[in-house]
């Protein structure tokens, strides 16, 4: 079976509440697209990822 | 989700060669322990996630599926060891084959292989907690809190959430800790700007005045006001010589009078006092050999909490789950509380002395810079070797680690070196004989100067700006997670304690009708209580019985995995879940499982004919949907009772001569075949408490209400004036009569413990006859249609015998006469 990123329902539940519940402020709609991707369709969640996604400017 | 219509099995675990029927429907399998029961359940689940639980995780040692997956036998060819399923897909209206080899356990191949197919089997993979164990159900129910909560979080695969959360807190305190350093550096900075600006404090109008005056005896138009971008010597031509080659005497003298201030706080009382305190706190830590230990300890664990992560160990490269590892050591630093707590103390007194420290550490730079702008030169060495004293301390004390340096340092910081004193007034003495610069010059050096420091402030205030902005935008994250995780989940542990009490009192209705639970999250437990007939809410290992708690485990299983999986719920294995509950309870489970989940396809091991009955006869499992495993061994794997195969088995026997061994297997199949005809039959068999039924306590009572049945059946055929019927039964009957006779079981029926045994010792050719007699007389017993085959039973189970039938309603004779 080829190989896809799966989310399992509840923390899938989790996330998408989360991402919604940030998008009400449309000063994180920035943090929020580039989140979605990293917690809904990444194949692992990685610390990193989710750092770069909060702080893209982020050098260190 | 998928149902599972067969299973293949070839050299897997302790199974040689194997397939059975399941039809998508509910199954059991049924069988004395080692017989092979579990083997099945391995398969199963090897099949579908490519895993066996049992042989990975915690306290499985050096087993692993690799190595102890095959047969025994095969245990060097992993691709012997396979299996295979066929399923039905949701939405997918052909059969699908997935086959996997140990071997290649990770890439089955799947018939047909389309998008929806494999969509549905990544679905399945993702959830290998279909299949529950007594060993899984009781840690459910009985264990603490915080098991509870890991065993609740690996079904409902929390462990994303988690990671994510203990990841956006990581961010965030990273983040944190960026704010106070620069905050100090900016004060830093602000100290110098105004020294250099040589203004007490900082107001728009002051520095103007200040500013503005020196532009003037350059010949430089006024500032207006000071924007983000203002440069203080805006005009001043780009070519001006270097402050640096060139030693800018007014700043010089103020920022060595500003380091004398700073040598005086150091050395004040009130700075000394706020160091005491720092230093009390910390000795008390340093002194006690148990709190040190402790103190370092706790360092060691925090420093460790915030390197996880990978999946291991940062230390020993040990692989770990990495919420599995948080949770091991946020357990051994709850016993470091208090330290650390002493420690965040000893840290927030010493803050002062920190920033003060760097603030002199600055200072001294100028004064090294200073003496080698001289001419001739004057060695600051003495004042370097302060320094870095100085910054030396301040790190130590600043990061408390280690903690008996960070004392040293407190004890020892503020005593200032009297060469330090000398060196600082060679290099005043020189800087106060150089000549005046002229107004030009001065004015040009101060603008210089002010300018590169207002620019450096500037930095530093941008530096903790986007430090504040940033610590402020990954708290503001991280305690939305928090809020909507800890939501989400509470909401979800709502419904699941709702539908466990409804599952339970469905269960327990008889005297638990108003029974009830609850589920208490908090962070990483998960506490359950359960009501007790109205006295209080308590653990369920407190009161209430094992049976109780067998039920409330299956319960919560069912009630989380409703709510994990919802209509997706379509296949679950019970592996030997039940074996506490009693009779009347189990029944009520068999109507829980088949009325609550009417879409969900069990499969049920059990070691317990009588709970097989229990399954059969509540209608859970379908007349002739089990198997009955007999026995195992490692060169055959599962035998199970299958008619065919026994006499085929006995048959063989007999051939090779092994008259005991034929004549053994006779008998034990007789006694389980009458114990099944007995309960088809509602025969009455002597009580035994024990219910070690032997064959004479089983077969006389099945053959006596055979017979009492057909007559019974010819009599409603009379009252009806079914001669047709009445002719059918009187030549099942005449037969039935003449192969009893055959066997001679009357005969042995005087002493059969004597008479069975006594075939061990028969010959081949006497033997022989006896075991076609018997199987002759059992035909009598069962349906003649080859497609059916099965056992005769009774209907209804209780109450008034109406008919005997079998399950394709091939034979079905009335018992009801017309009144």
């Amino acid at each position: 079976m080829a190989k896809r990123p799966q989310i399992p329902e509840v923390p899938k539940a989790v996330f998408e509440k989360f991402l919604s519940e940030l998008g009400k402020d449309p000063a994180l709609a920035d943090v929020v697209s580039r989140l979605k991707p990293v917690l809904l369709e990444d194949e692992g969640l990685r610390e990193a990822s989710i750092k770069s996604a909060l702080l893209p400017d982020d050098s260190g | 989700m998928i149902k599972v219509l067969n299973i293949e099995a070839h050299e897997f675990r302790g199974i040689r060669d194997l397939s059975i029927d399941f039809g998508g429907e509910n199954f059991a399998i049924c069988g004395r322990n080692g017989t092979g029961k579990s083997g099945i359940v391995d398969a199963l689940e090897f099949g579908l996630t490519g895993a066996i639980s049992r042989l990975s995780g915690k306290g499985t040692g050096d087993v692993s599926l690799r190595e102890h997956g095959p047969h025994v036998d095969s245990r060097d060819r992993p691709d012997k060891a396979r299996v295979k399923l066929t399923v039905k897909v949701p939405n997918f209206d052909k059969p699908v084959t997935i086959e996997r080899s140990v071997r290649d356990a990770q890439t089955p191949t799947v018939t047909p292989s389309t998008p929806s197919v494999l969509e549905a089997l990544r679905h399945v993979a993702l959830h290998p907690e279909f299949a529950l164990s007594r060993r899984e159900l009781i840690r459910y129910v009985i264990s603490t809190p915080g098991d509870r909560a890991r065993e609740v979080q690996v079904l409902l695969q929390l462990d994303a959430i988690d990671d994510v959360r203990a990841a956006l807190q990581k961010i965030a305190n990273a983040c944190q800790r960026e704010i106070n350093p620069l905050r100090r550096a900016r004060t830093l900075r602000h100290e110098q700007l105004l020294a250099a600006l040589q203004i007490p404090e900082w107001s728009t109008a002051k520095v103007l005045s200040a500013v503005n005056a020196k532009r003037a005896v350059l010949g430089l138009s006024p500032l207006a006001a000071i924007a983000a971008t203002t440069s203080l010597r805006d005009g001043l031509a780009a070519t001006v010589s270097s402050p640096i080659s060139r030693l800018p005497k007014a700043q010089a003298i103020a920022d060595l009078r500003g380091l004398r201030a700073l040598l005086d706080r150091l050395g004040s009382p009130g700075v000394k006092t706020q160091a005491e305190k720092a230093l009390k706190l910390l000795l008390s830590l340093v002194s006690d050999p148990n709190a040190l230990d402790a103190a370092n300890r706790e360092r060691f664990l925090t420093s460790a909490l915030a390197y996880i992560e990978a999946e291991a160990c940062p230390v020993c490269d040990t692989e770990w789950k990495p919420d599995e590892l948080r949770a091991l050591i946020a357990r051994k630093l709850k016993r470091f509380g208090e330290i650390a707590r002493q420690r965040t103390e000893v840290g927030k007194l010493a803050e002062p002395i920190v920033a003060l420290l760097e603030e002199v550490g600055n200072a001294v730079r100028g004064l090294e810079r200073y003496g080698s702008l001289l001419n001739p030169k004057i060695s600051t060495a003495r004042a370097t070797r302060f320094r870095e004293v100085a910054e030396s301390n301040s790190k130590v004390i600043g990061s408390l680690d280690p903690l008996p340096e960070a004392a040293k340092a407190l004890e020892n910081f503020f005593a200032v070196p009297t060469d330090l004193l000398e060196n600082l007034a060679a290099v005043e003495s020189s800087i106060a004989a150089i000549p005046d610069p002229t107004d030009q010059d001065a004015a040009r050096d101060y603008l210089t100067v002010a300018q590169e420091r207002l620019q450096a402030y500037r930095d530093a205030a941008v530096a903790e700006t986007r430090a504040e902005e940033r610590t402020g935008l990954t708290r503001k994250v991280y305690e939305t997670y928090g809020r909507v995780a800890t939501s989400v989940l509470n909401g979800i542990y709502k419904e699941v304690e709702k539908e466990f009490g409804e599952l339970y009192r469905f269960i327990n209705r008889d005297d638990e009708d108003k029974f009830t639970a609850q589920l208490i999250p908090s962070i990483g437990k998960l506490g359950f209580d359960v009501d007790f007939y109205g006295r209080g809410f308590f653990p369920p290992g407190a009161y209430h019985s094992e049976g109780h708690q067998d039920a409330m485990g299956i319960c919560l299983y069912l009630a989380l995995m409703q709510h994990l999986l919802g209509d997706a719920f379509s296949f679950a294995v019970l592996d030997d879940v039940l074996m506490s509950v009693d009779s009347s309870h189990r029944r009520e489970i068999c109507n829980l499982l088949k009325q609550k989940f009417p879409k969900t396809q069990f499969i049920l091991t059990t070691h317990d004919e009588i709970w097989l009955r229990h399954m059969k006869s509540a209608g859970l499992i379908a007349p002739r949907a089990f198997i009955h495993f007999r026995t195992w061994d490692v060169d055959h794997g599962p035998t199970e009772w299958e008619d065919r195969d026994v006499w085929e088995e006995i048959d063989a026997e007999i051939a090779r001569d092994a008259v005991r061994s034929a004549a053994g297997l006779l008998r034990h199949y007789l006694e389980y075949v009458s114990a099944e005809i007995c309960h088809r039959l509602r025969a009455p068999v002597e009580f035994r408490g024990d219910a070690q039924f032997q064959l004479g306590d089983l077969l006389p009572p099945a053959l006596s209400r055979f017979g009492t049945l057909l007559r019974e059946g010819k009599t409603a055929a009379q009252s009806w004036g079914n001669r047709e019927e009445m002719t059918a039964i009187e030549a099942r009957e005449a037969e039935f009569k003449s192969r009893v006779a055959a066997t001679m079981v009357d005969q042995w029926q005087i002493n059969s413990a004597v008479h069975y045994n006594a075939w061990a010792n028969f010959t081949k050719e006497d033997f022989a006859p006896v075991v076609k007699a018997f199987h002759e007389l059992l035909q009598s017993f069962m349906c003649n249609n080859e497609k059916c085959r099965g056992f005769l039973y009774v209907q209804p189970e209780r109450d008034e015998r109406q008919e005997v039938r079998c399950a394709c309603n091939g034979v079905n004779i009335n018992l009801r006469r017309k009144k």
